[in-house]
């Protein structure tokens, strides 16, 4: 069925035998140079998302992942065994989970840089990650029996996963990419923030400043469109939702590239909004932003911030985690907070404590109910690692456990937040004396005390 | 103070976005008076000569509007005067310049917030109808500063040529760019144009001969005498790039060693750009 068919040559094809029962995943994509560009693309679109690229092989598909470093954008490209010309995943016996890693984003725009060579020259690709962990190879097979190897050393091993709800949401649109781009258009090339307000009658495309002052300054521009230019619309709640164009118009560039539809689903703002633009059954991708929470008195601001709450914690192994478990490190706990629905920034929320008593209490009890919703739906990102200890699924599902358990702390009213803010305020004033050895001389003045400057 | 317009006619719309490109181009920002009759654009170069305009324009509203309608600051001052940002009014109509692209557009002057020229684009699309609505804010210019704005007084030339074709003043004056940071214009009254680039190393020019002479009348006593300016390069540049609006013909005037007035002229506007002579 998936036969390693690019090969011609006899010899050729033992050698990537060989290659195939050493390293645990051996992908290529298919031969038709479009494939390749498929790939090529959800890179470059996966690059303009995060920092870092996860790369998650499972049995019958591959995924590649990338999350903001604020975690309000995370991007995830699945593409299923019939992309590829062959799909090898073997499981040794000593991993009982799936083989994850996750490569820095730089070294990945390094490979797939420069477009005008990759959809001339290459050919196809091939994906391999070896046996030993330490290095994913992109090996390009191009014109002229060209063979450009890359490896890309692996950062650490982890997983990156988003709960998400993407079709139990009231509104879904599927809309035409050149749609977009033709409404973007209109809009300031240097606008952050889209808005978009709908209704079942139509929906308005807005662009969106948080500071009103700002907003004084620049032009606000406002598009209607009509439900019958959209493929699919289905509006069942109104609301209105503010997300980061930047990311945006990555996810706008790939559907466009291929003329494929863009699919949003999204119930209210302050919920995250999902965009779906896939070719099934061959690939699926999921763009999932986080949207600001509007306020009712027409003041929008964030949700609560993510490190006020609870946070889950998670093991990382460095590296190595396809060899045997008889390792002697020991694993570090890293703390990771988890996203959800509401941008995390702790300058807008400054803002906050400076309207009248009655603003304030306004926000408090929005705020309440905000977790209480939140926390029923949120795209939680948590970083799981892989245990390749004997003990690893018992601590996993404690691990879950207290994932589940993310408490509906509520947010400390605007006074304890300056506190927290202004935190170093409220310290004592540093003074070196106190530190510990602070009059232990390690290396003497070079100079005589006496030929010291004037 | 009031101001209502629409235009509706695509070639008028794709012409006044046109206009607003090239001064994007020229200057970020810009002054706009609206009379009864026409309509000014006007930039001022604040740091060259103080109060004097660099682009004086001219359009005449009934070319372009369908419906017009302006109520100025007072009875006996019926005008208005308003400052904007072109870079973002010429985003906002970049619209109007795709063909099929807007059915009409309505100006406005309104207070959203603040005082905003408002503009409600019709986007045209074969079964659906879109709008769009670009709120700019403008800051409106008080009465004592209008003075600073008025008409330029046109000073006695002492050549007036007409330039050959925008697109190719512009291809030599941009290799020539790389050259030196100024240009100097000659011309005679035989019809004869010289763009001249001087550096230490060498001197390059480019000569234009048979233009048409402008009827500057006086003496044809000495008719092969060349006057010329010495004007920044760039800012020439700059100019040329407003073949956009697609004029009819370019008048090139000199005022030996002082000056140098570009008049851009089409049926529905006039354009005069100021550049004053740089010393050597």
């Amino acid at each position: 069925m998936y036969n390693v068919g690019y090969l011609s040559n006899t010899t050729e094809y033992q050698q990537v035998v060989k290659l195939c029962r050493r390293s645990t995943v051996n992908v290529c994509t298919h031969e038709h140079f479009a494939y390749f560009r498929i790939l090529a693309r959800a890179i470059h679109a996966l690059c303009r998302i995060g920092d870092e690229l996860y790369v998650e092989p499972e049995p019958a598909r591959l995924s590649f992942r990338a999350v903001s470093t604020s975690k309000s954008a995370y991007a995830s490209f699945t593409f299923s065994e019939s992309f590829f010309s062959y799909y090898n995943y073997e499981q040794t016996k000593s991993q009982e989970e799936d083989i994850t890693c996750k490569v820095s984003m730089k070294s990945c725009m390094a490979v797939f840089r420069s477009p005008s060579h990759l959809y001339k020259q290459v050919e196809s690709c091939q994906i391999r990650l070896e046996p030993d962990g330490v290095k994913l190879i992109f090996e390009f097979h191009c014109h002229h029996g060209i063979i450009k190897t890359h490896y890309l050393p692996i950062i650490e091993c982890e997983t990156l996963e988003a709960v998400y709800s993407k079709d139990m949401v009231p509104n879904q649109l599927v809309v035409q990419p050149k749609l977009l781009t033709f409404a973007l258009m209109n809009f300031q090339a240097n606008t952050m923030e889209l808005t978009l307000v709908v209704t079942p009658q139509k929906m308005q495309l807005r662009n969106y400043a948080e500071d009103e002052n700002e907003m004084k300054k620049t032009v606000r521009t406002e598009l209607c469109l009509e439900p019958g230019e959209f493929d699919h619309y289905s509006i069942s709640v109104d609301t209105s939702i503010t997300f980061s164009l930047r990311e945006f118009r990555a996810l706008l560039m790939f559907a466009e590239a291929f003329n494929l539809p863009i699919g949003a689903n999204f119930e209210i703002g302050g919920k995250p909004v999902v965009f779906v633009v896939n070719n099934a059954p061959i690939f699926e991708s999921n763009f999932v932003f986080s949207t600001l929470t509007p306020l009712s008195n027409n003041q929008l601001n964030t949700s609560q911030q993510s490190d006020e709450n609870a946070q889950c914690t998670s093991r990382v192994m460095k590296g190595t985690a396809f060899k045997k478990c008889d390792m002697a490190h020991t694993p570090s706990k890293r703390k990771v907070s988890p996203v959800h629905a509401g941008k995390s920034s702790i300058d807008s929320s400054v803002a906050v404590p400076g309207p009248s008593r009655s603003h304030t209490g306004l926000q408090e009890h929005h705020y309440q109910d905000i977790i209480e919703n939140v926390n029923k739906l949120l795209p939680r990102f948590s970083i799981q690692e892989d245990c390749v200890k004997e003990n690893g699924s018992a601590e996993d599902a404690e691990n879950s456990a207290e994932e589940d358990a993310l408490p509906g702390t509520p947010p400390p009213p605007p006074a304890k937040r300056a506190r927290y803010i202004f935190k170093r305020c409220f310290q004592a004033t540093f003074n070196s004396q106190m530190l510990p050895g602070y009059d232990e001389v390690i290396a003497e003045d070079s100079d005589d005390e006496s030929s010291k400057r004037t | 103070m009031k101001f209502r317009g629409k235009i509706a006619e695509s070639a008028c719309m794709r012409q006044f976005a046109n206009i607003i490109v090239t001064l994007a181009r020229l200057s970020k920002l810009c002054v706009v008076r609206f009379t009864k009759d026409f309509i000014y654009f006007i930039i001022v170069e604040e740091n060259v000569t103080v109060g004097k305009p660099m682009v004086w324009s001219v359009l005449e509203q009934t070319h372009f509007f369908n419906e017009y309608s302006m109520t100025g600051v007072s009875e006996d001052q019926n005008e208005i005067y308003l400052e904007f940002e072109t870079d973002v009014m010429a985003k906002s109509l970049s619209s109007l310049r795709v063909s099929h692209g807007a059915k009409s557009v309505k100006m406005k002057l309104t207070n959203k917030k603040s005082p905003c020229l408002t503009f409600e684009i019709q986007l045209s699309e074969l079964s659906h109808s879109r709008f769009c609505v670009h709120d700019i804010p403008v800051s409106v210019i008080p009465r004592k500063e209008w003075t600073a704005l008025q008409e330029p007084v046109v000073p006695n030339y002492d050549v007036s040529i007409q330039l050959p074709g925008l697109k190719l003043i512009r291809t030599v004056a941009e290799r020539m760019k790389s050259l030196s940071s100024h240009i100097v214009l000659l011309a005679n009254h035989e019809g004869a144009l010289i763009l001249k680039v001087e550096t230490p190393e060498a001197t390059v020019s480019t000569h234009f001969k048979n233009l048409i002479m402008e009827n500057s009348g006086g003496d044809e006593e000495n008719t092969e005498e060349f006057f010329s300016a010495r004007i920044d390069i760039r800012k020439f540049v700059q100019f040329l790039t407003s073949e956009q609006v697609n004029p009819s013909k370019v008048v090139c005037n000199i005022v030996d060693d002082k000056m140098v007035a570009m008049f851009l002229i089409n049926e529905d506007i006039i354009m005069h750009y100021f550049l004053p002579a740089v010393a050597a």
